[in-house]
């Protein structure tokens, strides 16, 4: 491989690890930790799998076709099928992007005191204005590099020194130690917060405005199985920490401020600092490719032009998509909702459509149409077969879950 | 439909064919037309489960999932010429002769 | 860039209209992306044939394949507010020409209405917010 072409797979893997953590991820690993120590990390392994491949492919079927993941699953299934999981991932992209302000609202009352709901406007405006102003590039690289903060989890999880034996036996998959509807309401929103749909749009459209085609195909591997793996290193480092901090002390997780003492434990006061910090960032690049999602899904599905490296006046429906997307969404802050119960809410609905918008994957990625001879092999097809019945089963129990064990 | 001669072709597909004794060859899933004198005239209309392999383009790993089941020999669906369909009411579309009769 | 518009195909070509064309983003003179196929009209003939005759764009057409009601529902709400005043927009089906998997039209996207919601947007707001033409 060419040496320019390396430190493109090189700084695809890192942003990748910078940019994997979200509101979600860190939600749903600290309770995991807090409530089941090391009994979690299965799946979180599992989770990261289905990830490695859902990511892969759209980016394969983007630098091949020069289509978007949208674009086929509306041109393949029509739009009396399409509209479902649109409208569906409108809804979940409403709640979800206004839990990842949430979390940078949160981030900045832990450094500053001030109340998270306080900070919203200003907040949903930088979002806005990095949007506006931002090519692509700066977007995905600059904010996903300055993520790289969250490295922390994993130093913290090291200097814990946690017992390896009992770290190694979380990896098998176990029944519950104890509350097994919690238990698996936890399973089940660490898979929904892994396995996000807006990765499969956001990943392709990343790759069309990236300018992929089939002589990065190689890449779109290596980044999405080692960027997707070391970047699942960075959630188990919260589980662990978790596991190791809250865990002996009782700690459950019901507020942001009780997941800053895992790095409390490890580093002292900066460790809380060092948490607002990797929050705040984490949270802000999820709230770019949240809102850049919906102007994107909205308009590969009506077929407008796009893209975030073109100026505004250039695709003004584009521009105008997000726009109302994150004014929405910053209502669900304004008004003072819990951003987390509004995060361990999202991502349990999730869950629930996540079979909706993985299913047609089999499709589309065995379509010559769109893939020429990079069709999937029989391999992939069959673990994308395993993952979208994972999908059906945790959107069957997600829902009663919730009620059972979400507290 | 604005008038009586017009007819949306999008709205045909999920539209189920019966025959005069309303037997239901299944619903339209994919249309087929053909380059005439410079005109694209619709030739064939396919329906069922074959119709929809067929529009996702599937027939591939459709036959071979339905292979794994023992049910590839019998993928449902018709493909039904022109000139045995009837869209006098495009909302209701009619065999002009019996389900049998269609291959 | 018309120069690049690819001939009729031969006589006898087949076509799959729904795997095809419909949904299909299309694709102007100028290779600007200019919306979805959200509808196909045919003609009936007296001499019995169904023939193809345009291609719809417009978002009343798309919805009203799920429902009916609420395609009337937009397409009243688009006569009373929208820029294009609910109409959906025609392309002659001998401009049409399936290439690859997209669905290339002999228009000047610009001229027509496929694109004036964007213009609007551009004229009304976002040109007059700062940045917009970094």
């Amino acid at each position: 491989m060419k040496p320019g072409k390396l430190l493109q797979v090189a700084l695809g893997v890192l942003t990748s690890i910078g940019g994997f953590l979200d509101v979600g991820a860190i939600a749903t690993a600290a309770d995991a930790g807090a409530s089941f120590r090391f009994s979690l990390l299965w799946v979180v392994l599992i989770g990261t799998i289905c990830v490695i491949f859902l990511v892969e492919m759209p980016g394969r079927l983007a630098a091949v076709s020069k289509h978007s993941y949208a674009d086929a699953v509306r041109e393949r299934f029509g739009f009396q099928f399409y509209i479902w999981p649109i409208l569906a991932e409108f809804v979940v992209d409403f709640l979800v992007l206004g839990a990842e302000i949430g979390g940078v609202c949160i981030a900045l009352q832990l450094l500053t005191g001030i109340a998270f709901h306080w900070w919203a406007i200003p907040v949903a405006l930088a979002v806005w204005l990095t949007a506006w102003l931002g090519t692509f590039d700066f977007i995905e690289n600059g904010v996903a590099l300055l993520g790289l903060i969250t490295l922390a989890f994993v130093a913290g999880a090291i200097v814990l020194h946690p017992p390896w034996g009992e770290v190694a036996r979380g990896f098998v998959p176990a029944p519950a130690p104890h509350e097994p509807a919690h238990y698996w309401f936890t399973a089940v929103s660490i898979m929904g917060a892994l396995i996000s749909p807006y990765l499969l749009y956001f990943y392709s459209s990343g790759a069309i405005e990236d300018g992929w085609g089939k002589q990065d195909l190689t890449m779109n591997r290596l980044v999405a199985g080692v960027g997707m793996s070391f970047g699942s290193l960075v959630q188990m480092g919260v589980l662990v920490t978790a596991a190791m901090v809250l865990a002996p002390r009782g700690i459950g997780v019901d507020q942001y401020g009780q997941i800053a003492l895992t790095l409390v434990g490890p580093f002292g006061k900066w460790g809380y600092y060092l948490f607002a910090v990797s929050l705040g960032i984490t949270c802000f690049g999820a709230c770019m490719e949240q809102a850049l999602e919906t102007g994107f899904i909205v308009s590969q599905a009506l077929g407008w032009n796009w893209g975030q490296s073109k100026r505004p006046v250039d695709a003004t429906r584009f521009t105008m998509a997000y726009t109302l997307s994150i004014a929405a969404s910053t209502v669900l802050m304004v008004v003072g909702i819990d951003p987390l119960k509004l995060t361990l809410f999202s991502m349990a609905l999730t869950a629930v459509m996540l079979p909706l918008v993985v299913t047609p994957l089999l499709v589309i990625m065995n379509d010559k149409h769109y893939l020429g001879e990079h069709t999937n092999g029989w391999v992939t097809n069959a673990v994308v077969g395993l993952i979208i019945g994972l999908t059906f089963v945790m959107a069957v129990v997600a829902i009663p879950l919730e009620y059972l064990g979400g507290g | 439909m604005v008038s009586a001669r017009e007819i949306h072709l999008e709205r045909l597909i999920g539209c189920k064919v019966y025959d005069s004794e309303h037997r239901c060859a299944g619903a339209i899933e994919e249309i087929e037309a053909e380059l005439q004198d410079g005109e694209w005239v619709v030739v064939k209309v396919l329906t069922g489960p074959i119709g929809m392999l067929t529009r996702l383009s599937s027939l591939g790993v459709g036959g071979w999932l339905l292979g794994l089941l023992g049910a590839r020999k019998s993928i449902g669906g018709y493909e039904i010429e022109w000139r045995h369909l009837d869209l006098a009411d495009p909302a209701r579309p009619r065999l002009t002769c019996p389900l049998g009769d269609i291959g | 860039m018309a120069d690049d518009f690819p001939d009729m195909p031969e006589n006898g070509t087949r076509l799959r209209l729904a795997r095809d064309v419909l949904d299909s983003q299309m694709v102007d003179r100028e290779h600007r992306q200019s919306g979805k196929v959200d509808g196909i009209v045919a003609e009936l003939r007296d001499d019995g044939r169904l023939v193809i005759t345009a291609v719809e764009n417009g978002l009343p057409e798309a919805v009203s394949r799920v429902s009916p009601r609420v395609g009337d529902w937009i397409a009243a709400l688009g006569r009373r507010w929208g820029v294009r005043k609910g109409e959906v927009y025609r392309i002659p089906f001998n401009k049409v020409r399936r290439t690859g998997i997209e669905v290339r039209i002999d228009v000047d996207a610009v001229a027509t209405p496929l694109l004036d919601w964007e213009k609007w947007l551009n004229d009304h707001i976002v040109r007059h917010i700062p940045g917009a033409r970094w």
